[in-house]
């Protein structure tokens, strides 16, 4: 190539004005590189054109820079500082020019979301702990409340059971131990107007498995049977006697037998008068 | 009006790309009156050259990264910032007319009942012969690529190379004679 001719064909005042075609420009910018003379032509141009300008410059009123320097405040927005930053070469020292405002606001903004998260996880905790004792709270009132309600009835029950034995008519029949089980004790209210036979076991062991006590009327040497006993019960009503001489209590088999067996006599007493 | 720089070319470019306000300010203080007769040359009316030039110092603070100071000097790269937005507000401006006064015949920025004033390199410009003075009209003036210029005056693309070429070696000529 002869670079002279190049340098006079016109195409280095084409590319310094920005009139060279994209093919143009790439040839320009290669052979620039390439030939000191092709970049001694351009430099030379670029200083024509500015000093041409600069030669016929017509001055301008101060508002002009008034309203540039007030768009320039406007700009200072985040895309585009965000742009800024992203040409950076990436050694280039970050300089903050971001608004001070901005940078305060997004401090405190994140102090107040910090603030609010530990505060929120304080409040949960304790809302938890408070949830928690809340609900042992409901089980002990349940408990309490179940336990009363148990307490009423037994007392309701022995409230029953002192109403039975204060009834008019109704007669008291000790049954003490037996030889051998002089500690075991029970006592028969046996009401001869209505027949109702209860029983209160004082001092009975508890049954063995598989076996019970009964209480047996005996009336005229004869043992009829008057029901079996749950001595858990307290005073319990049995089956209506409507004579008897005397009560004894034996232990059988669970659900009772037809004759005692009195190798298992524990308590006996005789009906008065 | 020659200026004595209080920075290098390179101290100036480096510190705009940090975007030093005062470094700006100093560019506006020494070029926007050049830069303006850039504008003037292509916009004729005044009020809308001055937001011409407005937009373009914005958009020389804007679009400082994207400047490579290997493919021009920053004065060539403000020269084509303030050239390119010139040509964009005729265009939008003609435009806005065609809707209303129909088609607008191309030529010469001339405000009608007014003397004509060369500004800028039109000086130059309207000394060159014909046949390159409209070239250098429709390609720096108004902003038209070699291939819309070979259809407008009906040439073939390699001839609107050649001798627009031609033409813009006699206009640096001239030039350079006249300022250097």
């Amino acid at each position: 190539m002869n670079v002279q001719e190049y340098i006079r064909s016109g195409v280095i005042e084409s590319y310094v004005l920005d009139l060279a075609t994209p093919e143009e420009r790439a040839e320009v910018e290669r052979y620039r590189l390439q030939y000191p003379e092709v970049e001694a032509s351009i430099l030379s141009m670029e200083a024509a054109l500015e000093a041409n300008c600069m030669e016929n410059a017509v001055p301008l009123t101060q508002d002009v820079w008034d309203v540039i320097a007030g768009r320039l405040k406007q700009s200072n927005s985040l895309p585009d500082e965000q742009q800024r930053l992203k040409a950076l070469p990436a050694n280039t020292p970050l300089r903050p020019i971001v608004n001070p405002n901005w940078r305060k606001l997004g401090v405190a903004a994140a102090v107040l979301l910090c603030v609010s998260l530990i505060g929120n996880v304080l409040l949960y905790q304790r809302y938890q702990n408070i949830h928690n004792d809340y609900t042992a709270l409901v089980q002990e009132k349940d408990l309490l409340l179940a336990g009363l309600n148990k307490n009423r009835d037994s007392l309701d029950r022995m409230y029953a059971q002192v109403r039975t034995v204060a009834a008019p008519g109704m007669q008291k029949i000790p049954l003490g131990g037996v030889a051998g089980k002089e500690t075991f004790s029970a006592t028969v209210y046996w009401n001869s107007n209505s027949r109702e036979v209860y029983l209160f076991p004082n001092n009975l062991p508890e049954a063995p498995q598989g076996r019970q006590y009964q209480l047996w009327a005996l009336v005229d040497g004869k043992p009829v049977d008057a029901g079996v006993i749950d001595i858990s019960e307290g005073l319990s009503l049995l089956k209506p006697i409507l004579r008897a001489d005397a009560f004894a209590i034996t232990l059988e088999k669970e659900g009772g037998n037809n004759v005692p067996d009195l190798t298992q006599l524990y308590v006996m007493g005789k009906v008065s008068g | 009006m020659k200026i004595t720089p209080k920075y290098s070319e390179e101290d100036l470019v480096q510190l705009l790309k940090q975007r030093d306000e005062t470094a700006f300010k100093f560019l506006y203080d020494n070029y926007a009156s050049a830069l303006y007769s850039v504008i003037l040359s292509i916009v004729p009316e005044a009020e809308t050259a001055r937001d011409v030039l407005q937009d373009c110092f914005v958009k020389i603070w804007r679009m400082m990264d994207q400047y490579d100071p290997s493919k021009a000097r920053l004065f060539t790269w403000m020269h084509s910032v303030a050239r390119s937005g010139a040509i964009d507000a005729v265009r939008s401006k003609h435009w806005k007319n065609a809707r209303l006064n129909g088609p607008v015949v191309d030529g010469q920025h001339v405000v009608p009942g007014m003397a004509v004033e060369y500004i800028g390199l039109r000086k130059s410009v309207h000394q060159l012969k014909e046949e390159h003075r409209v070239l250098v009209e429709l390609s720096y003036f108004q902003g038209y690529t070699h291939e819309e210029i070979s259809k407008q005056v009906n040439i073939p693309m390699g001839t609107v190379k050649t001798r627009l070429r031609a033409a813009l070696t006699q206009l640096r000529k001239m030039v350079t004679l006249l300022f250097l």
